[in-house]
């Protein structure tokens, strides 16, 4: 009887050991397949980057204290589709004549700011943020200052590298 | 040893829900001759869980459909693997439904009490077929697009049902959005949701009368098996080496880069997939207006013996020695389809003409820069095998064999292997892009035309110079469709999986060993 117990016990740790190995498997098994399923959803894909400064226009027509909304079109890569976008950056002259590029999105929650002409000031009509027309934040609920985007002027036309920025963070940080 | 059901038990009874389905008699003991259906099942799941990955990225669309599947095999992490275990499972899943009917048959599995479990078996082989059919135009790729309309001009043959089906599977006569959208919801919805279905009444009828087991009823009653931990187990191992295998295909091979669907290339000829190998080779050797015989009298001759088998086949007699005459003709009907897809799968897949060569028309070609064809080409990723045979037609009498210069015609363009350092990049994209605008645009010089506009002037379309520019990169040695992002390294991920199952495996089988001691 006693050995017929110890037999039984003996019996029961060989199968709980197995069972337990066995589990142990099957779950490195499941976190191995995991890997790749959850990878493809949350890993960031290959894709090309747009770095070229784009010809936005002379910089003849742009006079100091009136920023001039200049259009351009931007050749992007949405994943798998290439597609042309038109796209608009605000361009101040300094008094100092230096050229300034405003990304035309707001830094708050990412609406197109305007230039109020009447009270001279960048106005975002979602949520009310007002800037100077340096760019500083005056009022409302944007975090910084609008977004300045690398320009540089080639044979009198001005040239920008259009980028995206993190939205509502106090710093500006670039998207890549 | 009985516990007591606890608070979750006493709601939902999971614990005697799995014990009722593991508990389940094998007459005979356990075989690894029954797993092919399991093993078939457990694919399905595979083919289930990365086609839903898949939507995450494809879109059903003739114009982005192509990119989209590139992008997922080459710059999503794990996208090859997704992809390529979508493909494989799928021809495993057709050889182990394939086998399992072949087995349940000669096992004489198939007879009385179990007829409509082998009905509805039959019916999921066609549903299995029908998933393979309708999944493969889907990349919209060369082939894809050439099965699709091939099989649309069969079913125009078909007399009475032709239009019927070919307005419920193409939308009509042409092969375009309206088919590509249909195919689409046939793959992803109703034919795998029909799989389901009948899967489960596949296995539920199974259940029923139990287990058909071993032909030899000396063996079903000198012992018994379980099919919990017995069958399983041999189950598992065979879903180990069905998944590690698709893994190892995955990695090692890559699945065809076929190039984007072009209705204006007539270079190609597309074949169908495997498993239409023989209907394909059966339509060659009928004369025309017996086309009917082979797309619609054939398959009708193999679905009435395919569904009739339990009612032609009325003796209760099981072991195959006993059923010669049954036997002798499956293994004829067998040996005659593996024949044909054997030689359904030789011959050519291309077609060079060398007649249509840009030499002749060098002269004529039109001013190129008036053209408004959008430059696509670098964009697709192009199959280098089709651009090979392009590259005979269109580009060696001036380039050369192979891109060699060696020109004998006297006009001499530059040699393309090794091409002019100037163009050359790692980046398989930059590179075709690098040197996209001279094979649209051409080339001149002080008003002599020094290389034909290919593209601008549509000589050859945007798909075409993308597998051309995939064959010249190729010969720069840089593939067009290379991964650009794997995730993990293919052949470290096969590896891990391989030594990970295989430990499962060994642990298994050991383990079992040693309660059975």
């Amino acid at each position: 009887m006693i050995a017929l117990t110890a037999d039984v016990s003996a019996e029961t740790s060989r199968r709980g050991f197995i069972a337990w190995s066995a589990g142990i498997l099957v779950l490195l098994g499941t976190i191995l397949n995991a890997v790749p399923f959850v990878g493809a959803l949350v890993a960031r894909p290959a894709g090309g980057k747009n770095e070229e400064y784009i010809a936005v226009g002379p910089v003849a027509g742009i006079a100091p204290g009136v920023p001039v909304n200049l259009t351009f079109t931007d050749v992007t890569q949405d994943a798998y589709i290439r597609q042309t976008t038109v796209r608009g950056v605000w361009a101040v002259k300094t008094p100092d004549g230096d050229i300034v590029v405003y990304s035309p999105v707001c830094p708050h929650l990412g609406c197109q700011y305007t230039w109020d002409t009447a009270t001279k000031r960048f106005v975002c009509p979602c949520h009310t943020s007002v800037w100077n027309i340096d760019g500083e934040l005056l009022s409302g609920p944007s975090p910084r200052d609008l977004d300045t985007l690398p320009s540089k002027i080639v044979g009198g036309r001005l040239l920008v590298l259009w980028q995206r920025f993190k939205l509502a963070t106090p710093v500006k940080t670039p998207i890549t | 040893m009985e516990r007591e059901p606890g608070w979750l038990e006493r709601r939902i009874p999971l614990r005697r829900y799995t014990r009722q389905a593991l508990t389940e008699d094998i007459p005979g003991g356990s075989s690894y001759w029954y797993v092919f259906g399991s093993a078939a099942a457990l694919d399905f799941l595979i083919l289930a869980a990365t086609g839903i990955w898949q939507f995450f990225y494809y879109v059903p669309s003739t114009e982005r459909a192509y990119d989209s599947v590139n992008y997922l095999r080459l710059q999503v992490p794990f996208g090859w693997l997704i992809h390529g275990l979508h493909y494989w499972a799928a021809t495993a899943m057709v050889v182990l439904v394939l086998v399992h009917l072949t087995q349940t048959f000669v096992w004489g599995a198939f007879k009385k009490p179990r007829e409509l479990t082998w009905l509805l078996g039959v019916l999921l082989l066609l549903l299995t077929l029908l998933a393979v059919f309708t999944g493969t135009p889907l990349p919209w790729d060369k082939r894809g697009y050439l099965a699709a309309q091939v099989a649309n001009g069969i079913a125009g043959s078909m007399p009475l049902v032709g239009t019927l089906a070919k307005q419920i599977l193409w939308g009509g006569d042409a092969i375009g959005q309206l088919a590509l959208s249909r195919f689409f919801a046939l793959h992803v919805a109703v034919v795998p949701v029909l799989i389901g279905l009948l899967f489960l009444t596949h296995l539920v009828a199974f259940r029923i009368p139990g287990s058909a087991a071993s032909f030899s009823e000396r063996r079903n009653l000198s012992r018994s098996g379980r099919f919990w931990p017995d069958q399983l187990l041999k189950d598992f191992i065979a879903f180990s080496v069905v998944f590690t295998g698709t893994v190892g295909l995955s990695a090692l091979l890559m699945t065809p880069i076929n190039g984007a669907a072009d209705a204006l290339d007539a270079t190609y000829i597309g074949k169908p997939e495997w498993p239409f190998l023989f209907l394909y080779q059966i339509l060659k050797y009928l004369p025309g207006r017996l086309e009917v015989v082979g797309a619609l009298v054939v398959p009708l001759i193999g679905l009435v013996l395919l569904f009739g088998m339990p009612w032609f086949d009325r003796s209760a007699e099981r072991a195959p020695r006993r059923r010669p005459v049954a036997l002798v003709l499956f293994v004829v009907i067998a040996a005659a389809i593996v024949a044909l897809s054997v030689q359904g799968a030789g011959g050519p897949t291309e077609i060079v003409s060398k007649s249509s060569g840009p030499a002749a028309s060098v002269s004529s070609t039109s001013t190129p820069t008036t053209s408004t064809v959008e430059a696509r080409a670098p964009y697709i990723v192009g199959n280098a095998e089709h651009g090979a045979t392009l590259f005979v037609d269109f580009c060696e009498s001036c380039h050369g064999v192979k891109g060699t210069d060696n020109v004998t015609n006297g006009i001499q363009g530059p040699a393309l292997d090794p091409i002019d350092p100037l163009f050359v990049s790692n980046d398989p994209q930059t590179f075709a892009v690098a040197i996209d605008d001279i094979i649209q645009h051409g080339s001149r010089s002080n008003d002599q035309v020094l290389m034909p506009a290919f593209g601008a002037s549509s000589t050859m379309t945007q798909p075409q110079i993308a597998d051309a520019e995939a064959y010249v990169l190729k010969l720069n040695k840089v593939d067009r469709a290379k991964v650009l992002k794997p995730g993990v390294d293919p052949r470290t991920f096969f590896l891990v999986t391989l030594v990970l199952f295989g430990l499962a495996d060994a642990t298994g089988i050991v383990g079992l060993a040693r309660l059975r001691r």
